[in-house]
């Protein structure tokens, strides 16, 4: 199990490229076939440009079940839990993953 | 021989081409390089007129364009909430009335760069706002949003990497406004290249649905518009975009396409109206993750 801290990976989530520092060790790690726990801990929210870059490059590499059995969010907000879930289902969706 | 543009008389979302189309051709190019602005039949200007002229303004300064202007009623109610929100000071030099100041509902008008938009949303306008309402900066989240996609879709689609933004709060109405121009290539062209076949209007309201994307960018997905209308729609507000051809007014009712009645616009504004007695404070509440 790895555990990752958002803010200590990324000055702010805000940014596309933001995520992408997180989702490129989260994807590292899944390779590496060991789960991930993400803490958003001192994060209120996040855009959707930050939700692509962290999660739905996740997605598009391994699927939504992969990510719901391997991907634990923590220290979460209303917002961010809803961001991540409405990003990642359309996503899957729209793109059969 | 400078070129004498008159201003409106009231200078808002609907009339703001009136200022464009005197000053800039459609191919983005000045008409003159010296303009004279006749501000003597401006009886009010709202935050979206501020901002497009402060949006002018500053192109045509990049363009190497003199600009001055010509006040004969500076009593003008108009022109007295000009130099209280200091567009004077910044861009002729000085205030006309000494005593004019920022006034507590208005933040001022500013240029903003996408690096420099995270710190000045946070550190500057919802710190403002909290203050201004009372509240925790934490039960913000519907404006932080709106403004993280604004400036996030500036990036990804109009070219540019500036915006010009003004942010005002009418406590009576319990609302806030903020307005957002750049000069960038548009909605309704970016569109165009996957679908030429819409209207401007069309383009700007398909642009704002969830997963369309041109995509000229990875980054966006096409959902940027699209949570900036949410918010809007679910906060009981409206946000109104021009663009190109383009006038398209979203609320919580739906679409309306009032292309017909506008003029043309270089660029894209919004308009953002959100209702500051219908925020959900309770966004940024801690929840468990769940699928």
């Amino acid at each position: 199990m790895v555990n990752l801290r958002v803010l200590d990976l990324v000055k702010q989530a805000y940014t596309y490229e933001d995520g992408v520092v997180i989702s490129d060790i989260v994807i590292r790690t899944f390779h590496e076939n060991e789960k991930v726990t993400l803490s958003f801990y001192g994060i209120d929210a996040i855009p959707s440009s930050f939700a692509n870059g962290c999660f739905v490059r996740v997605l598009e590499s391994f699927g939504l079940q992969k990510i719901k059995e391997n991907l634990s969010v923590i220290d979460s907000t209303k917002q961010i839990n809803s961001m991540i879930k409405s990003r990642l289902v359309f996503e899957s969706q729209r793109n059969d993953l | 021989m400078a070129l004498k543009v008159k201003l409106p008389k009231r200078m808002n979302i609907l009339t703001i081409d009136h200022l464009l189309s005197q000053t800039v051709d459609k191919s983005l190019t000045p008409i003159s390089d010296e303009i004279v602005y006749d501000l003597a039949p401006l009886e009010f200007i709202d935050p979206t007129g501020v901002t497009v002229f402060s949006n002018l303004i500053e192109w045509l300064l990049s363009k190497g364009v003199a600009q001055r202007f010509d006040i004969p009623n500076k009593n003008a109610g108009a022109i007295r909430f000009l130099d209280d929100s200091l567009f004077f000071e910044h861009y002729a030099g000085k205030k006309i009335f000494n005593n004019a100041s920022l006034r507590s509902t208005t933040l001022p008008l500013k240029w903003i760069n996408h690096p420099q938009s995270h710190l000045w949303i946070e550190n500057h306008c919802i710190s403002w706002l909290a203050k201004a309402l009372e509240t925790s900066k934490k039960s913000l989240v519907e404006l932080r949003m709106c403004l993280w996609e604004l400036f996030n879709n500036i990036r990804d689609h109009s070219g540019k990497d500036t915006g010009c933004i003004f942010v005002q709060f009418f406590p009576k109405l319990k609302k806030i406004v903020i307005t957002l121009s750049d000069f960038g290539i548009g909605i309704p062209a970016n569109v165009k290249k996957v679908r030429p076949e819409l209207s401007d209007g069309e383009a700007v309201i398909l642009a704002m649905q969830e997963g369309f994307t041109t995509n000229t960018t990875v980054r966006n997905r096409g959902v940027g518009l699209f949570y900036l209308s949410q918010t809007v729609t679910n906060n009981g507000g409206e946000v109104s975009i021009r663009s190109g051809n383009a006038h398209i007014i979203c609320s919580e009712y739906g679409y309306s396409d009032c292309s017909q009645r506008s003029g043309y616009y270089t660029g894209t504004v919004f308009e953002i109206m959100l209702r500051t007695d219908k925020f959900d404070r309770t966004l940024a509440d801690d929840e468990e993750f769940e699928w």
